[in-house]
């Protein structure tokens, strides 16, 4: 089910008034709504992998009481191991077995050796990748015994499934969102009101900026070649804009409905086109998955301790797997790749760690070197992004090649587009830019700072869904849905 | 609780009005197919794709054969000839007339399929356009395709303004800047395109035996003229490298129908927006000598 559907439209009064009218009373009912609900939101998709995300929480309730119980160093790495082999087993499947199976075929074939292998039609199943790392850092917390593991089933099914967060994130520490599921939720107007402005505010960046944006980059990446370097810079700078928006806006979106709620997510987007340089861009950018990886791999490997060149291999993991995590393609990783070579300088420089302070915290606006370096991070970025969005490296530099041509300086030619189209989009990216940059000090940009509704507040939701109405576009899917 | 559901339904009691009142001013030029949709029964049906719906024109046909006539033709995604087209053709005509003129514009694009399997209509890309499920509503407001398949944002109904406008009588009316810096540019980025993508188009034979379906459900009330529309001489090069016998491949049609007029030799006659489609004063032209034609042919 898409948030930005007319499904969830229905599904989610439906789901309020069933969670605060009827269950209310009873913790463990509403737990169990929860379960359900999450269960019916995932399978509307394909109620086929229903039985997977249940084997796999499965697997890790258990393991988790294993674990409570078994003190033997050996066995309970045992147990560790089932869960990762096992969640890890699937993900590998359904995301990367036709991937590796047509590189060996490549591989055997480059050497002399025909290799016949015929590749699985695997559908993958959706949030797999979200989910996946959201059980793993249960169990591995468990293992560690930086967290009680859970006897109460209901909770821990619920905590992987929770319907907001289960397809494309925030992924959700076990220390910070099963606890909420142990307590009584308690209807609160101000943080309820709060969700439902978040949920405008992400709906507004999915469907008025990533969406339009997506109209004009579909055309751009599918017929690089007929179009200028200037139309080109267009496509890779609105794709910057359009995953943006896109993947913030369902953090957004799902922070919001969690709300509304009475639970509370971890913040999944901090402003990052406001960086100053990448270290800072990946501080602000999924920083539930940026998190999840340096907690689960790059400090176990020694972080950025040790020799120069332990430093350098740890960095190109670290990005090449989360590359590698986007999907099963070779410019996930070159991505990652580059990424890693970006990072690099600052780490070794030492300089990594530059800009933790807000962005003129206490200017209105930013000085003049901030913009420089604000400009070449998103220029930086956005050139990992067309790596990111083409089909395939080629692709990618063919793209960049005209990009860098002698027709930048043409005038961006959108013939097919609707220029109109192309300018309203870029219209609602500076006002995206414009409120964020206001409200940069807080999590959503649009909560006023008095704690009661006003008539401002009231008036700010009114406009944005009449401005989701009359500016949104056909409806699309969540880039971040295939991950 | 109270307050919270008080605040959220004042909010949407008040979006919903204002969606009804932007609604309320949809007309020809917020979307180029909408009126199609909520408008009556029609006969003396013309019948194609954006060749036909930019290029032949309804009043000019009346004028001279004194029928009223209603463009019915779509987008090449939306109105290639196949099962979904011929259903919806079916729902939109007036049966009660027995003496109709209906125009069949034909071409090598709407009897070919993108998908591997030129026949695999499970795949065909109409299936999730607006003929698919869009019927004409019972209500003033066609909610169903707005909402599915209005393709612009709505903010183009407050607009009143666009290079297009949908006549009542189903003739899309297309305004682009003339200058032949623009036109040229249109005709060799449309062919390019075009070219770019012919390996992908494939002659599906299922399409074509729906328009032969069409043809003979058509003749039940009337007379049923097949044409070929003119493109620009380049873009008929890559429409005869997609089917370079197109007339000897529709011969059962061209058999089956009261008459083919196949207007790709007088080509050079007419000006193209773009290569493919007519511009109005050459829609015109072409509308005038179709119906001449057909006038020539009713009183023999």
């Amino acid at each position: 089910m898409l948030f930005n559907s007319l499904d969830f439209a229905l599904f989610l009064p439906i789901f309020f008034i069933l969670y605060w009218f009827v269950t209310n009373k009873n913790l463990q009912l509403q737990n169990i709504l929860i379960v359900i609900a999450s269960y019916l939101f995932y399978g509307w998709w394909d109620w086929r992998f229903l039985l997977l995300i249940f084997f796999s929480t499965s697997i890790d309730f258990f393991v988790g009481l294993g674990l409570k119980k078994q003190s033997n160093l050996s066995k309970r790495k045992l147990l560790l191991w089932t869960s990762i082999l096992v969640n890890l087993g699937f993900l590998g499947f359904f995301k990367y077995y036709n991937f590796f199976l047509d590189n060996f075929v490549q591989a055997f074939s480059f050497f002399g050796t025909e290799f016949r292998a015929d590749s699985l039609q695997i559908i993958l199943p959706v949030g797999i990748s979200f989910y996946t790392f959201q059980t793993l850092s249960y169990t591995i917390d468990v293992y560690k015994r930086k967290l009680e593991p859970t006897s109460d089933a209901v909770s821990f099914f619920a905590y992987v499934s929770f319907f907001p967060q289960l397809v494309a994130g925030p992924i959700e520490r076990a220390s910070n969102l099963l606890p909420q599921f142990f307590t009584h939720r308690i209807f609160d107007y101000s943080n309820a009101m709060k969700g439902v402005q978040q949920i405008i505010w992400g709906l507004f960046k999915k469907m008025v900026i990533a969406d339009n944006c997506a109209y004009v980059v579909n055309e751009i990446f599918s017929n690089y070649t007929n179009y200028s370097g200037s139309t080109l810079l267009v496509g890779a700078v609105l794709f910057a804009f359009q995953i943006y928006g896109d993947f913030s806006g369902y953090s957004d979106i799902a922070i919001g409905t969690a709300r509304l709620f009475g639970f509370e997510l971890k913040r999944n987007f901090a402003y990052p086109y406001f960086s100053r340089d990448i270290a800072e861009f990946w501080r602000r950018w999924h920083i539930s998955l940026s998190t999840w990886f340096r907690d689960y791999v790059y400090i176990p490997l020694g972080g950025s301790q040790g020799s120069t060149w332990s430093k350098i291999r740890n960095v190109f993991l670290i990005f090449l797997i989360s590359g590698f995590w986007h999907g099963a393609n070779y410019t996930f990783l070159f991505w990652g790749l580059l990424n890693a070579i970006y990072f690099l300088p600052l780490l070794l420089r030492k300089k990594n760690r530059v800009h933790i302070d807000a962005i003129a915290s206490n200017r209105m606006l930013p000085h003049f070197n901030d913009v420089f370096r604000i400009l070449l991070t998103f220029s930086l970025v956005t050139i990992g992004w067309i790596f990111f969005r083409s089909e395939s490296i080629s692709d990618a530099f063919q793209y960049l090649t005209i990009l860098f041509s002698a027709s930048l300086f043409e005038l961006p030619y959108a013939f097919g587009l609707g220029m109109e189209r192309v300018i309203i989009t870029f219209v609602f990216i500076l006002i995206l830019l414009f409120v964020e940059w206001i409200g940069r000090k807080k999590e959503c940009p649009i909560w006023l700072e008095q704690n009661k509704p006003s008539f401002a507040q009231f008036t700010i939701s009114y406009v944005l869904i009449i401005v989701l109405f009359l500016f949104s576009t056909t409806q699309q899917a969540f880039i971040y849905f295939q991950f | 609780m109270q307050k919270f559901i008080q605040h959220i339904g004042l909010l949407l009691v008040l979006v919903f009005v204002t969606m009804l009142l932007v609604f309320s001013r949809i007309n020809g030029y917020s979307d180029a197919y909408y009126l199609k949709l909520t408008s009556d029964k029609k006969s003396n049906l013309i019948l194609g794709t954006s060749k036909a719906l930019q290029g032949i024109q309804p009043t000019v046909l009346q004028n001279n054969l004194h029928k009223s006539f209603y463009n019915y033709a779509f987008a090449i995604s939306i109105s290639p000839y196949g099962s979904i087209y011929y259903s919806s053709i079916m729902e939109k005509l007036d049966t009660e007339d027995t003496n109709q003129t209906f125009i069949l514009a034909v071409d090598p694009w709407s009897l070919s399929s993108l998908t591997k399997n030129p026949n695999d209509s499970s795949h065909f890309r109409e299936k999730k356009a607006c003929l698919k499920d869009a019927r004409n509503p019972k209500f003033a407001i066609n909610f169903s395709y707005l909402f599915r398949y209005f393709d612009e944002s709505f903010y183009f109904i407050l607009k009143n303004k666009s290079t297009t406008f949908l006549h009542d009588d189903g003739w899309l009316e297309v305004t682009l800047n003339e200058d032949s810096i623009s036109v040229n540019r249109r005709i060799a980025f449309s062919t390019s395109l075009y070219a770019s993508k012919i390996e992908n188009y494939h002659f599906s034979t299922l399409r074509y035996s729906y328009l032969l379906k069409t043809i003979t459900f058509l003749q039940q009330y009337g007379s049923v003229y097949l044409v070929r529309l003119p493109v620009h001489e380049a873009m008929l090069e890559v429409e005869n490298e997609l089917s370079p016998n197109f007339n000897t491949i529709i011969q059962t049609a061209i058999d089956s129908s009261t008459a083919y007029f196949d207007l790709t030799s007088k080509n050079n006659d007419f000006t193209y927006t773009d290569g493919i489609h007519l511009t109005k004063e050459s829609g015109k032209e072409v509308s005038m000598i179709i119906s001449d034609w057909i006038w020539k042919l009713e009183q023999k």
